[in-house]
């Protein structure tokens, strides 16, 4: 895996989709960083693996899903996603479920991406 | 000892939560022991702190004008995320002009500013630490 890279940026999803807007404002801040062509990475942690859901319906609740943004990190350079193995194995979901491609990721490569970002920010 | 440049991020509320109250202890002890702190970003539920209008009892402290207080001392850069100010209701007369309302509520010494000044800080900063709730 290419978790020897290091970001100056790894943003963390923790919180599942339809709650609150951090999810979306993890989004704005990533895209917003890779602009300022600053290395990001995303990490799904947790619940957090939950946002990759593919099929979700956000505006049945009135509520603005994530999903264009997610698919709109490509365009911006984003391509580097990781996710919790353990939360894949939770919600019974592999990564040829989700909307994304991803590369999942055991606690010790976790913990070394973290070690190795310039940066954290958590949502 | 090497001097750092620090990065604050605020993303608790006051009150709420201890991060601005947590943030601001932070920032007087680097600044008394010679670091420098760059920026101090409000974001998130953070941004009610530069709330103008907010009136804690006499006796409780008041955080926004310890911020105030500080940043005036030491030249500090306060600047508010203004996606996240706007929907919460915090605004200044520029905003207040552009949205038709009647009203701004921007305490002194805060700026309104783009997502953008968080992530130049980030990669500017020594170290981008968060206070969040």
């Amino acid at each position: 895996m290419k978790a020897s890279n290091s970001f100056d940026l790894l943003v963390v999803f923790t919180q599942p989709p339809l709650t609150a807007s951090l999810a979306k404002e993890g989004l704005d801040l990533s895209l917003v960083n890779s602009t300022f062509e600053q290395q990001t990475g995303l990490i799904f942690l947790g619940a957090g693996v939950l946002q990759l859901h593919p099929n979700q319906q956000p505006d049945i609740l009135a509520l603005k899903g994530t999903q264009a943004m997610l698919q709109a990190l490509g365009l911006y350079d984003i391509n580097q996603l990781f996710v919790d193995e353990q939360a894949l194995l939770d919600y019974s979901l592999t990564t040829a479920d989700l909307l994304l491609p991803t590369e999942s990721c055991n606690p010790l490569q976790l913990q070394k991406l973290l070690a190795t970002s310039r940066n954290v920010l958590t949502f | 000892m090497k001097t750092k440049t620090f990065v604050l991020n605020v993303t608790g509320a006051p009150y709420a939560s201890l991060a601005p109250l947590s943030a601001l202890r932070f920032a007087k002890a680097a600044l008394a022991t010679g670091h420098k702190i760059q920026r101090v970003f409000f974001y998130q539920e953070g941004v009610t702190l530069a709330n103008g209008l907010s009136c804690p009892p006499q006796d409780e402290i008041n955080l926004t004008k310890e911020w105030q207080k500080l940043a005036a001392e030491h030249q500090l850069e306060l600047a508010v995320c203004v996606a996240a100010a706007l929907k919460r209701g915090i605004i200044d007369a520029k905003e207040a002009a552009r949205y038709g309302l009647e009203q701004h509520n921007l305490a002194e010494g805060f700026v309104l500013t783009g997502l953008g000044q968080l992530v130049d800080g980030m990669a500017n900063a020594d170290r981008t630490v968060t206070f969040n709730s």
